[in-house]
């Protein structure tokens, strides 16, 4: 491939040169990205709910707050 | 029988629920992740490398369970569907929305590690194999699910919509299944198959069915999650939450 | 006789109403032939190039075009007030759902199907192509409307809204498409098609058997007496 190669990867731009770092990375590399795609899904599968959840009960618990300031 | 459906009645009280999910989702998580953690360094640095593929084989142990679980989940979802249709349980309308996104989560990680798996095995990051086309279609199939309830302004109706496109759907999954593989063999003849023909040695299958039941555990843990949080949101006015959240004052300082 | 009254009713007057705005029924021909335009300029208008893909693009066409007519199936019924009655009614929502899809499948899947040795003609579809073509695409498309129905009925109370529509649809019509042309393909290669068209057939019966009942379940949803 040599300096040619090396020449039409630039041209190619950023993602071209991801993959090329990527596959220069052997098996490994594309177990290691595995791992980590695989951990960032979770983590955007987890996430929003548990946002959403700890927003709700602060919301929550303000106006309960609120509520007991105003009776007492 | 009568024990089992007393505790279903009682998981469909909205305080009970939220107090079952909030006892049991830690030691769902939990377990998840050791099991995880075990499986994987088994996967990963114990089991031997494949003859034929070398390491990259490992990849099968976050592909083939999340693979397993992205039909798993389908059925629990269609399930969860059939009962919110038949009976109107809120509860099964709930579970039914939150297996969705998992579902679909597990779906998109084994689209990805087949990929991933593909590329330094096949030399193609994409092959238009049964198994990788099935599961483009799968994603569909939750993407139609997720998108058509949350088209409906009215939470229970568009649970109860998308429940009908989810029987639907799981009828189909196994014909769409068959249809890609008669399809694949015609075109592509039996060249690519991802398990192989060699049988499994006893060191490589552990660190899989440990995974498995990682995968099943997450699943459970982030479903009384995201069910949970519905829950709280649409029973957000109902004296219940209220003292859930902020437990009533007695005087002397006892809660 | 007279309990099949409402249906034929039903279907008399989606039919009517379809030949009243002629030009909408000319709609999902004139998308099939624009489609096939932009094949034909795409690939270069040689018959060496377009023949090889001439039956695929044609099922994928027929399948796009078909799909276009259902965002309106329902709408008009629940926009006037006409959905709600049929279902306070007497009358079998299941039985209609058959007429609603009887009337879509000879305006459009029919109508498509008739067109297809115009599109072939401007493929350069191999003649001897073109009759399992044609008994696929009867089959394919009969089946094909039960999805629409069901789809068009899960959407029938929203917003207008196209993509979901497809996003529903097109994983759905996946084995119809694999199996019709398969069909095709097994002429192609001098094998008999009878086991993709008895697949394709098979298929299309079990969504005879499924779809209606499930349509009908799919417009109780956000009325007075839902499913």
């Amino acid at each position: 491939m040599g300096a040619r190669g090396t020449v039409a990867a630039a041209d190619r731009g950023g993602p071209q040169l991801m993959l090329a770092w990527l596959e220069s990375q052997g098996h490994w590399g594309f177990i290691h990205v595995s791992l980590a795609i695989t951990l960032i899904l979770v983590v955007a599968d987890l996430l929003p709910p548990w946002l959403q959840q700890r927003k709700l009960k602060n919301e929550l618990r303000a106006r309960a707050r609120r509520e007991q300031h105003r009776t007492n | 029988m009568n024990p089992v459906w007393r505790w279903f009645h009682q998981l469909g009280s909205p305080p009970y629920f939220y107090r079952f999910a909030t006892r049991w989702m830690p030691w769902f998580g939990l377990s998840a992740l050791v099991l995880s953690v075990i499986g994987l360094y088994l996967g990963m640095a114990k089991a031997p490398a494949d003859y034929l593929q070398g390491d990259s084989f490992r990849i099968i142990y976050i592909h083939v369970p999340a693979a397993w679980m992205s039909m798993f989940i389908y059925v629990a979802m269609a399930v969860n569907g059939a009962i919110a249709l038949i009976w109107r349980i809120k509860l099964s309308e709930l579970l039914f929305l939150a297996c969705a996104p998992i579902g679909a989560m597990f779906t998109a990680v084994t689209l990805i590690t087949g990929m991933l798996w593909g590329k330094p095995t096949w030399g193609a990051y994409w092959v238009w194999d049964a198994r990788l086309t099935s599961e483009l279609v799968l994603l569909f199939l939750y993407f139609g699910v997720i998108g058509l309830a949350s088209a409906y302004d009215d939470v229970r109706q568009g649970a109860r919509a998308a429940a009908v496109l989810g029987l639907v759907g799981v009828v189909n999954v196994p014909i769409i299944h068959f249809s890609v593989k008669w399809w694949n063999t015609l075109h592509q003849g039996e060249t690519i198959r991802i398990m192989g023909k060699s049988s499994i040695d006893s060191s490589m299958l552990w660190p899989l069915l440990i995974m498995a039941l990682a995968t099943k555990l997450y699943f459970v843990f982030a479903l009384l999650l995201r069910a949970r949080g519905m829950l709280l949101e649409q029973e957000r006015n109902k004296q219940w939450v209220r003292e859930v959240l902020s437990p009533p004052q007695i005087a002397g300082g006892r809660s | 006789m007279s309990a099949l009254r409402p249906y034929h009713a039903l279907l008399a007057r989606d039919l009517r109403l379809a030949f009243r705005r002629r030009a909408d029924l000319l709609l999902p021909l004139g998308f099939a032939v624009l489609v096939v335009l932009l094949f034909g300029i795409a690939l270069g208008g040689t018959p060496e190039r377009l023949a090889p893909v001439s039956a695929p693009v044609i099922w994928v066409t027929v399948l796009l075009a078909g799909f276009l007519s259902l965002d309106g199936l329902f709408r008009p019924d629940v926009d006037d007030g006409t959905l709600d009655q049929w279902l306070a009614g007497p009358t079998s929502i299941v039985g209609l759902m058959y007429a609603k899809a009887l009337a879509h499948w000879l305006l459009y899947g029919v109508g498509l199907t008739l067109s297809t040795p115009l599109l072939a003609m401007l493929l350069n579809l191999p003649a001897e192509l073109l009759p399992v073509m044609l008994i696929a695409l009867g089959i394919g498309t009969l089946g094909a409307t039960q999805i629409g129905i069901v789809a068009a009925a899960l959407t029938a109370r929203l917003r207008r809204s196209g993509i979901l529509l497809a996003l529903i649809v097109m994983p759905l019509y996946l084995p119809l498409l694999i199996f019709g042309s398969g069909a095709v393909d097994a002429v192609r290669l001098g094998e008999s098609p009878k086991a993709a068209l008895l697949l394709l057939a098979a298929q299309t019966v079990l969504l005879l058997t499924l779809a209606p009942p499930a349509a009908a379940a799919a417009l109780r949803i956000g009325s007075d007496n839902p499913p």
